[in-house]
């Protein structure tokens, strides 16, 4: 069991509540898998840099993940078979280097709000 | 002018005084450089989207490897393009 982060940004036609069905999709395979969810958060719709298949904006959600190396793989292929989520990223993180405060991300987004 | 560098070279000093700026993510308290910190990432790269060289932003060798591949992580992501037009 390693601790892995999880970014995938969900298609632009898409609700906010399909996302959220999705990222609830990913916890429930996860825990299904024997493994354990340390942070889960909604990024929000933003804009894109560039375009991915024709998506200028998309849903991101992020998570921490505390999995065996083959649920995370098994999980990664799942995810490219849904055709919701144009594009996720995996990387495996330290344990020290886990924090329990919402990501720069959150912050970020707050104050986007705020505006 | 010329004279002001000439005395200069006699007593091997420089012209100016060029203070060593130390690496600005190595200090202590310096923010942890992440693919999600998006505005730090901005500072490091160029209008056009490149990362910019450590010798003018004094990054540490270390820090610089760690930089670019943040900034490749969150290009990956969409969150910073890959070229800015």
């Amino acid at each position: 069991m390693s601790l892995y982060e999880l970014v995938f940004i969900a298609r632009q036609e898409i609700s906010p509540v399909r996302a959220k069905e999705l990222a609830k999709k990913v916890i429930d395979f996860i825990t299904t898998k024997g493994g354990k969810i340390k942070k889960e958060e909604y990024w929000g719709f933003k804009s894109l840099a560039y375009q991915i298949k024709k998506n200028r904006k998309g849903h991101y959600v992020f998570f921490i993940l505390d999995a065996s190396g083959v649920a995370i793989h098994e999980l990664g292929s799942q995810i490219k078979l849904t055709q919701d989520i144009i594009r996720h990223l995996f990387i495996k993180i330290k344990e020290k280097d886990f924090d329990k405060k919402p990501t720069k991300m959150l912050e970020e987004n707050e104050g986007e709000d705020k505006q | 002018m010329v004279e002001l560098q000439k005395q200069d070279l006699k007593t091997d000093k420089r012209p100016y005084n060029f203070k060593k700026r130390s690496c600005p993510l190595s200090i202590t308290g310096a923010p942890k450089v992440d693919y999600k910190n998006i505005k730090l990432l901005k500072r490091f790269m160029s209008e056009k989207g490149k990362i910019l060289p450590s010798r003018i932003t004094f990054v540490s060798t270390k820090k610089q490897r760690e930089l670019s591949k943040a900034i490749k992580r969150a290009r990956f992501l969409a969150l910073l393009p890959y070229v800015n037009k």
